[in-house]
């Protein structure tokens, strides 16, 4: 099944679902005179705008505060509704969430844009999970009216629960969305998924703060401070977004810079990152450890900037003299490198991938040769090697992939470690993919289509 | 490294639970109705908190101090009244910043950096202060029912802002460089969301402590966190992008292709040239992005020489541009590069108004190094150059504000006593 096809089945089935819950909302509800719909206008507002700026985190995740929003309106509704306690579980905070989750994704853009999928599976995705947060406010706070302040901490927490919850529900379907739409393999790892969740979290106990402050104090003016709160918890989401970008851009201009001095290696820095992935994920690696080895296969070359193009294009074996002029180029470019301070332990990385004759000194460079090369350097020694040796060069014809395997077995480097071989071989057997001839078509080709769901 | 920059991560829950865990401890000794115990409370915490500085873009130095101003007129008893009056405000402010200053001076080297920050807080945090007594007696608020609190932050919180663009305009030449006055105006403009998350979290304290207690700590606590955490990740990735230009600027010189130093150079001219003809901070920061970069696209030269191969300089503009424009922060840097070659005018035609003033720039001050660095001539001759250029190289405006930049600086009376 195509891609179209999967996004058009989960759309329809996180529309329907969301509109089913609509329906029901509605129906269980009996409206009370206690609503100010005011404020639950505003709150809707607060909500669409937040969900409309929200942020790609990570490849193609968006986050935004907007469970700030349902947290403070689930406590404070489900509080301020509920002057006379009737006990059994009122939909109130249930009902005004829902409704404001239900205008949410409704954005202009995407009407002149005329785009159906995104908007009707993010109405259900949200929809779905403001139910459950404000199924847990109403069943919490039910019957409670006093104004004390062991009331605020147990409403707050009830918040952050809101909060908690809210995003659990958004955050499993989004990843499951994206898991049938794309796959698992397309989407790139990043480290700071779980800081971000704790934001997540932290932000849900504001909202309940807030929600259980605007109940108990009563005062208009407290409206305006949660805004800017609320604006305040989208800077964070973007920040997180823009650190990213300003990491990916980093590494996509230093390889660009690459490919513009060489075009001849062209996509080769890109398997290499694809190969390093796949024997990491099969070793076990996530997040951060993945995320580094992504980087460091992108720079893995970047040495060859300060190398005279006739040196890297000369055929057959360098004197010492060049092979030496070779090694002080790629020394001072992995200097510079390191002065980007996040990329300092992929240089690390990569320093230290690259095979060495025996009787190098490395002495003089400031570059510590250390004689057991980490899990990291074996893995994108044997990615790099592998690439290098399934796709053409301009002195050999391309090994195939069993021949390359087993030429990496034989060598006894110690960078080319048994188990990582395996790992390698592995993971293609699991993608199903075979690299080097017969199949000349080596190159992966990602699809860089960045998707709102 | 890796565990300094692990401390790093953590510092902004440190930076939160310093003023915390003071006003926490002071909060522990005091009976609530003595008036002098609620304002040494006051000042203690303002003191502290104004220790621990919030990292922002432009350069406003803004402390957790803010939080503290802004909180404390808010405060109400149980009956509704004020607790401060704004006497009491201003000299238990006044209390705290001597306790900044004490703390401050005894840990610093640079004292008068230390005095200038003192007068300039004073007097932002007293427009505060002051706008807020002003709307809080003078002023009607008090007819719109429930909004009194919200227009009194909003017309505090302006002034406030107001005071602290006004004292960095004062005091430019003690922070750093200096520049026109409305360039440092707006680059204190910048950090206006620093500002605005600080006192918004502030007066939460104060409007909430009536209802929730010291409750209303956490709540103050949670936003100053979160803007703390968003503002450094900010900076990191201003950091990353300044770090990665100039690590990339540095390459075709490390390749041969370029004179060492020579990126830098120009950067720095052409910054000193930006600021003086008035461009917005951002804009400046494009100039200096470009001039460091404006020969990147050399290293895909296969010879560190530029005619023998038959490449022309727009060649390696686009090739140059084509990099820079891999990074979305940096397209605008990106079009720059492209441009810095061209003249500012064809013959037969007047000033060609798409050439960005940034490209015009670049182009001025990186011939003017090129010639007085590799050509050995001296800053009077390159002046000279520059001049007889500027029919349709270089742009007469341009030209004219690096030569007022360079006899600033004193270029000129060293090439006069060298000779």
């Amino acid at each position: 099944m195509d891609v179209r096809k999967k996004r058009f089945a989960l759309a329809s089935a996180y529309f329907l679902l969301g509109a089913g819950t609509v329906v029901f909302t509605l129906v269980r509800w009996t409206p009370k005179p206690g609503t100010d719909w005011v404020i639950v206008g505003l709150f809707a507002l607060a909500f669409a705008a937040l969900s409309f700026r929200s942020v790609e985190v990570n490849d193609r995740m968006l986050a935004s505060s907007s469970a700030m929003v349902i947290a403070t309106a689930s406590t404070y509704f489900a509080i301020h509704t509920k002057a006379t306690p009737q006990g059994f579980i009122e939909f109130d905070a249930v009902t005004v969430v829902v409704l404001i989750a239900a205008v949410g994704p409704l954005d202009i853009l995407d009407f002149r844009g005329r785009r159906v999928f995104q908007p009707a599976s993010n109405f259900g995705l949200l929809v779905v999970s403001a139910f459950a947060a404000g199924l847990v406010a109403d069943t919490l706070l039910d019957g409670r009216g006093a104004q004390e302040t062991g009331d605020f901490v147990y409403v707050a927490a009830v918040g952050a629960l809101v909060g908690l919850v809210y995003n659990l529900v958004n955050i499993s379907l989004v990843r499951f969305g994206v898991r049938i739409a794309y796959g698992s393999r397309n989407i790139l790892p990043w480290s700071g998924l779980w800081m971000l969740f704790g934001s997540q979290i932290l932000m849900g106990l504001l909202g309940g703060m807030l929600g259980a402050v605007f109940e108990f104090a009563s005062n208009e003016s407290l409206l305006l401070l949660i805004l800017v709160v609320y604006v305040l918890g989208h800077t964070v989401f973007t920040s997180y977004s823009v650190l990213r970008v300003a990491h990916e851009s980093t590494l996509r201009g230093f390889a660009k810079t690459l490919e513009t001095r060489d075009l001849y290696t062209r996509g080769h820095t890109e398997r290499v990152a694809y190969f390093s992935q796949l024997i990491g994920q099969e070793l076990g690696f996530a997040g951060t450890q993945l995320e580094h080895m992504r980087w460091a296969s992108l720079i893995h070359d970047m040495g060859k900037l300060a190398i005279p193009i006739e040196l890297m294009r000369k055929q057959g074996t360098l004197t010492d003299d060049e092979y030496r002029r070779l090694r002080t180029a790629t020394h001072t470019v992995d200097d510079l490198l390191s002065e980007v301070d996040f990329l300092r332990p992929m240089v690390d990385v990569c320093s230290g991938a690259h095979p060495r004759q025996p009787e190098e000194d490395f002495g003089q460079t400031g570059h510590h040769h250390t004689t057991t090369p980490t899990l990291e350097q074996k893995v994108l020694a044997v990615a790099d090697a592998f690439d290098a040796m399934t796709s053409v060069r301009g002195y050999r014809m391309a090994m195939s992939q069993r021949a390359a395997l087993d030429a990496l077995r034989e060598d006894t480097s110690p960078l080319y470690d048994d188990e990582v071989l395996a790992a390698l071989e592995a993971a293609l057997d699991k993608v199903g993919e075979t690299y080097g001839p017969p199949q000349l078509a080596s190159s992966v080709i990602q699809e860089d289509v960045v998707s709102r769901g | 490294m890796a565990d300094l920059k692990t401390i790093r991560g953590w510092s902004w829950i440190v930076s939160a639970l310093i003023p915390l865990g003071a006003t926490a401890a002071v909060v522990g000794f005091v009976e609530t109705d003595d008036e002098l115990a609620w304002m040494a409370v006051a000042a203690v915490a303002f003191g502290v908190a104004s220790l621990s500085v919030v990292p922002s873009a432009g350069r406003g130095r803004f402390t957790a101090g803010y939080l503290v101003v802004a909180s404390v007129p808010f405060v109400s008893t149980s009956d509704g009244d004020r607790l401060f009056t704004t006497r009491e405000i201003l000299l238990a402010l006044a209390a705290g910043s001597a306790i900044t200053w004490i703390m401050r001076a005894a840990r610093s080297d640079d004292q008068k950096m230390v005095l200038a920050d003192f007068f300039k807080r004073s007097l932002s945090y007293g427009s505060f202060i002051a706008a807020f007594a002003v709307g809080d007696t003078s002023l009607k608020f008090d007819q719109v029912v429930g909004w009194h609190d919200a227009l009194l932050f909003v017309l505090a919180a302006s002034a406030g802002f107001v005071g602290e663009m006004a004292t960095s305009a004062a005091f430019r030449s003690r922070v750093g460089g200096g520049g026109p006055r409305l360039f440092v105006v707006l680059d204190t403009a910048r950090d206006l969301n620093v500002y605005l998350s600080l006192v918004a979290a502030g007066a939460l304290f104060g409007i909430a402590f009536e209802t929730i207690g010291w409750w209303s700590l956490l709540l103050a606590a949670l936003p100053y966190a979160f803007a703390h955490g968003a503002f450094r990740r900010y900076a990191d990735a201003r950091q990353t992008y300044s770090q990665t230009v100039r690590s990339l600027a540095r390459i075709p010189e490390v390749a041969g292709h370029s004179d060492p130093g020579h990126a830098a150079r120009t950067a720095d001219l052409a910054v000193g040239v930006a600021a003086e003809l008035g461009l917005r901070p951002r804009d400046v920061d494009t100039v200096e992005y470009a001039a460091l970069l404006h020969d990147i696209g050399r290293i895909s030269l296969n010879e560190p020489s530029v005619l023998r191969m038959g490449f022309t300089d727009t060649d390696i503009a686009r090739w140059g541009s084509e990099i820079v424009g891999e990074t979305s922060y940096l397209a605008e840097v990106s079009d720059v590069v492209l441009r810095q070659h061209e003249p500012y005018r064809n013959p037969g035609m007047e000033s060609s108004e798409d050439v960005p003033i940034a490209a015009k720039i670049v182009k001025v001050c990186s011939a003017y190094d090129e010639s007085t660095h590799e050509l050995g001539s001296s800053p009077l001759e390159s002046m000279e150059k520059l001049h007889r250029g500027s029919v349709y190289d270089y742009d007469p405006e341009v030209v004219a504000v690096l030569r007022r930049l360079l006899e600033r600086r004193g270029a000129f009376d060293r090439s006069v006593s060298r000779r």
